[in-house]
């Protein structure tokens, strides 16, 4: 068993003084924050109260220790626990000062939130079913257990450039999905000893990758030094300052495995000339085979629960039982009798899975009706682990800081659904679905067969819920894949419309014998085209609100409650979103004849995308194109070339020549890189570096109207706010669009609010100049307001 | 049609914004409104209008001003008591703003003459408080095809609803028949705060200006109601009844019907037209 190392009991007395700093308002809450996180302590929705996460490295816990676990969730958090995907065990809603107990508490248990969080190793996993899997080429818990004793001993664990997860499976099955970590050894014999092949940089969530091959094999004995040269080097060389592409992976990614291979070669030749790294040594205990059959009764549920819960151990007349813990959420009372259960079933094992399930191990064939009995007192509802049944998802929104949908009410719908229509039909066992609230993988929807991830769009100016489809997901070392981003999204109300559709469709075209991962790379990605655009519409605002408000919710959809750091998530995804819009109507305008509306779609979408993260939320596509010009264009992140965004938007038109459209096109095309130019050099605050030196007065820079144009003057001077901003509005109506007027303006108000106002009207203010006690001002009509 | 100095200065403030302009006072200045009832109201409704610079405002109402209205119906004074409510109203109105044209009516609307009455105006305004009226009012509606905004108060309670005849639906696909006689209290009994009046007036005043300017969304199968205790609003979606009796495809109610006065207090004046 795991046994938290002294270096982490001992720097808890630091988390305690930090904590009382906090307390008694020696440092902030925001300075508290980076002590915090990496105590796996995070933030709920609200910033109120706080989540937990113990590690249980490989998932391998002991009765006591859930004892332990529902200990605390009762007296300091609100009573349920959540088993993660990353195998650890949640407590929920704990408040600031009792972080502390629930680290001193568990301390004794030999469990700790330590690393959960920030940038540091997180909980080593490994295959749920190590040393009793009949199919394991060796057991490798121990190692994982050991690797983690190694790693948390040492500070530089915890101040990486970003997290770094490490898995272990035991065989090519791939249990623990080790292709998706940015360490994952595979267990393997090589004349007769033990070792590992080596992959690294794989990870899932903003652009998941799968691993690279970095060794064929290593000897057990130098697992510490491959993984710690690993780490290294990941911390050298590692982008600490770019914190949207720092992960492993993309270190990797930008500088090729062959240098990385380099740096790791160096890295391991320094470590092995300076330290001995010597991991401890833990033999696993196999538990006895014995004799003794499952006991035939005549019960449904029980013959259902004999084929759907029940694993056969590599220890015959023994059985793991694998309990469908939905959503990964168990009350602390339920965890307490399920950890009691050891009275009566001896020699029982507990693992946490990487589905949120809990697996019960080393239970004998004979005892299984006697502890379905038992079970039964306990969950309401265990069957189909592993299952379609079996949804995996994250907390979701109403937890998450960083979740846009809520997505665990959508798991429960989504449950009751399949529960009610296909049980017992082909589907059940031959797919998987994850859900994800954001972009982020905690639901690991990138291995999900069928998976979503949510996102927001807006319809008329409001936000709305909605699911980005993926398919084709799933782990194993030769064929792990990642699910295939489909593109369709679907609002979130109609997920469930969409999945009645889907799967019936599937199951009528599937059987027993089909070859699930070909169907899903073939024909399922067209069929989930047809079904999605059923339900792709979404009502008007006016029409239908329900649209508008996500599943399990009262109040309407919004991102309010996303936390500063956090918000960056769902800024990102806003972004995303236009940049993706703008391509779309960009194609569509070349596939349709360079379309004038399109164009100016493509335009629009380009010019807001960035927007949002400089506070401007325009109302309208003028809106958005002065507000670009002036956020981005004339404080100098822009190309200067797109200062006139608004006169080529305004100039095209249906009745323009076919030889125009086309130079627009290209100039829309143009626009929409560089904005996705300036947009990858965005830092991690969300700035913009400057692309050229600031345009100083730009408003007096003449550069459309040629200065000779004698425009008509509109003399305001003597009229006072707010009549003569009524005035020039009532006169700019009477002009032609693309016309000039110059109006005169006194100095104090006048100049100060007109102009402002005209602008905001989306008219373009191309000049301002100063006569004696009063302003001329040049005003191009741009629009009929 | 150019403003005037005068008109520029006076719609100042509501030319400025989006939307309207000085094309949008045009359309307002040329705007022709009826509005059933000079009452609870229609009174804060047709102020609201008038102040706005609606063109030609139709006032019906075939009551004397009493002195119990004038705790809501706030166009007439108290020296108007024993005026009819629509001179009365009219006197005020003027006042208010000469740009607008005053036309009285003063009239019980019924299947007679009714048509007659609302064939001069761009929309309707129902500011009626019996049930024979607001079936007579929307009936005569949805078969003239003139755009309806009904509202209904009682007590602290107050509701609104657009009507567009062969878009939306119609106060009969909400409610197809008329409750029986003496099933409903009238106002009389049940009491009505001054002020919800005035919300639901103004409201009505809201969605023609709205209908007027052609911006923003109407209450057009959406039935909005206001309760004054907890300060809420809050919108029930109303499909169009693909039975309604009056504008389905297949209607029953082909002729327009006067439904039998069946005010508990019928025999009081008042309880007849707010």
């Amino acid at each position: 068993m795991f046994k938290l190392p002294n270096e982490v009991k001992e720097s808890i007395k630091n988390y305690r003084s930090s904590l009382e700093d906090l307390l008694s308002g020696k440092i902030s809450p925001a300075r508290f924050t980076g002590v915090r996180v990496p105590w796996g302590l995070y933030s709920h929705r609200g910033g109120k109260v706080f989540m937990s996460r113990i590690r249980i490295p490989a998932g391998q816990v002991s009765a006591e220790q859930l004892k332990a676990i529902a200990h605390c969730a009762r007296a300091y958090g609100n009573g349920i626990t959540h088993i993660t995907t990353r195998q650890d065990i949640q407590i929920h809603e704990v408040k600031i000062e009792d972080t502390i107990k629930v680290i001193e508490y568990l301390k004794d248990f030999e469990l700790s939130p330590r690393g959960g969080g920030s940038n540091t190793v997180r909980n080593i996993t490994g295959c749920v079913f190590s040393g009793i899997c009949p199919d394991e080429v060796f057991d490798t818990a121990g190692y994982a257990i050991a690797l983690t004793e190694y790693l948390l001993a040492q500070d530089s664990s915890f101040n990486l450039p970003r997290k770094f997860k490490v898995a272990f499976s035991g065989c090519a099955k791939d249990c623990a999905a080790i292709l998706v970590n940015d360490v994952g050894l595979l267990a393997k014999i090589k004349d007769g000893q033990k070792g590992f092949q080596v992959f690294v940089g794989g990870g899932m969530g903003a652009e998941s990758l799968t691993g690279h091959l970095l060794e064929e094999f290593i000897s057990e004995a130098e697992l510490g030094y491959c993984v710690s040269a690993v780490k290294n080097v990941y911390s050298k060389q590692g982008d600490r300052r770019n914190k949207h592409h720092n992960r492993l992976r993309f270190l990797i990614k930008d500088n090729g495995m062959d240098v990385f291979k380099k740096w790791y070669q160096e890295e391991l030749r320094l470590l092995k000339e300076a330290e001995y790294i010597n991991l401890r040594n833990i033999e696993p205990v196999f538990p006895q085979p014995c004799s003794g059959d499952i006991p035939t009764v005549e019960d449904k549920e029980f013959k259902e629960f004999i084929k759907y819960n029940l694993i056969e151990q590599k220890q015959s007349g023994l059985v793991i039982v694998e309990l469908r813990i939905p959503r990964g959420d168990l009350p602390a009372d339920r965890l307490e009798k399920i950890a009691a259960l050891e009275n009566y079933f001896p020699g029982l094992e507990y693992r946490a899975s990487q589905n949120q399930n809990l697996c019960l191990c080393n239970i004998r064939k004979a005892d299984t009706h006697k502890l379905f009995l038992r079970l039964k007192d306990i969950l309401e509802d265990f069957i189909y682990p592993d299952s379609l049944q079996d949804v995996v998802c994250c907390k979701g929104a109403l937890t998450c800081n960083l979740g846009l949908c809520n997505s665990p009410a959508l798991t429960e719908e989504l449950e009751k659904l399949i529960k009610d229509n296909f049980i017992a039909k082909s589907v059940l066992k031959k797919i998987n679905i994850k859900i994800n609230g954001c972009p982020n993988a905690c639901g690991q929807h990138p291995l999900g067969l069928i998976s979503l991830h949510g996102m927001v769009r807006r319809v008329g100016g409001h936000p709305v819920p909605f699911y980005k489809l993926l398919l084709g997901g799933r782990k194993g070392i030769t064929q792990t894949r990642l699910a295939k981003d489909t593109k369709l999204m679907i609002p979130a109300k109609n997920i469930l419309l969409f999945f009645k559709d889907f799967l019936d469709k599937i199951n009528s075209q599937i059987d027993e014998n089909t070859d699930i991962y070909s169907y899903f790379d073939g024909q399922a990605e067209v069929l989930a085209g047809e079904i999605a655009q059923r339900y792709a519409y979404v009502p008007a605002y006016s029409e239908n609100k329900d649209y508008y408000i996500d599943w399990g919710r009262k109040e309407e959809f919004s991102l309010e409650g996303m936390g500063p750091g956090e918000c960056g998530s769902g800024v990102m995804d806003m972004i995303d979103t236009d940049l993706s819009d703008a391509k779309i109507h960009l194609e569509s305008a070349r596939k349709d004849n360079y379309s004038v509306q399109e164009i100016k779609k493509t335009l629009f979408f380009s010019a807001r995308a960035l927007l949002v993260v400089r506070g401007a939320d325009p109302r309208d596509e003028i809106g958005a194109l002065n507000d670009f010009g002036e956020k981005f264009v004339r404080a100098g992140l822009a190309d200067p070339k797109f200062s006139q965004l608004k006169e080529v938007y305004v100039s095209l038109s249906e009745g323009s020549s076919p030889k125009e459209k086309e130079e627009k096109f290209l100039y829309a095309q143009e626009y929409m890189e560089h904005i996705k130019e300036v947009y990858k050099n965005m830092d991690p605050q969300f700035n913009f570096p400057k692309y050229a030196a600031p345009v100083s007065q730009p408003e007096v820079k003449v550069k459309v109207e040629p200065l000779e144009i004698k425009s008509p003057v509109l003399d305001l001077k003597g009229v006072r706010c707010p009549m003569n901003y009524v005035q020039a509005k009532l006169y700019l109506e009477n002009i032609k669009v693309g016309d000039t007027v110059e109006i005169c303006l006194d100095e104090g108000e006048p100049i100060q609010n007109v102009p402002v106002s005209l602008k905001n009207d989306g008219q373009e203010i191309l000049g301002i100049t100063r006569t004696e006690n009063y302003y001329k001002v040049l005003v191009k009509k741009l629009v009929d307001s | 049609m150019a403003l005037t100095n005068e008109q520029i200065d006076r719609y100042s403030r509501q030319i400025i914004l989006p939307n309207v302009g000085g094309k949008g006072q045009d359309k307002i200045l040329k705007a022709k409104v009826l509005v059933i009832g000079t009452g609870g109201l229609g009174a804060p409704c047709s102020f609201y209008l008038a102040a706005a610079g609606v063109g030609k405002i139709g006032l019906v109402d075939s009551d004397k001003v009493e002195l119990n209205n004038l705790q809501r119906q706030i166009v007439h004074t108290t020296l108007d008591v024993g005026m009819p409510k629509v001179e009365s109203g009219k006197k005020r109105l003027n006042a208010l703003n000469p740009d607008t044209e005053i036309v009285t009516h003063n009239l019980r609307l019924d299947s007679s003459n009714i048509l007659e009455v609302i064939k001069d105006y761009d929309i309707v305004v129902d500011g009626s408080d019996n049930f024979p009226t607001r079936y007579l009012v929307n009936d005569a509606c949805v078969i003239a095809k003139k755009p309806l905004v009904h509202a209904g108060i009682f007590r602290y309670d107050g509701q609104i609803m657009t009507i567009l005849p062969g878009k939306g639906p119609c106060y009969r696909c909400l409610f197809p028949e008329p409750p029986p006689a003496g099933a409903v209290p009238s106002c009389q009994e049940g009491g009505i705060l001054g002020a919800v009046a005035g919300v639901l007036g103004v409201l009505q005043a809201n969605e023609a200006l709205k209908f007027i300017l052609q911006s923003g969304e109407l209450l057009s199968g959406r039935l909005l109601i206001f309760n004054a205790l907890d300060s809420s609003f809050r919108t029930v979606k109303v499909p169009k009844d693909k039975d309604c009796p009056v504008c389905s495809e297949h209607p029953t109610v082909t002729k327009l019907i006067d439904y039998q006065e069946f005010c508990s207090l019928k025999q009081n004046k008042d309880c007849s037209i707010k």
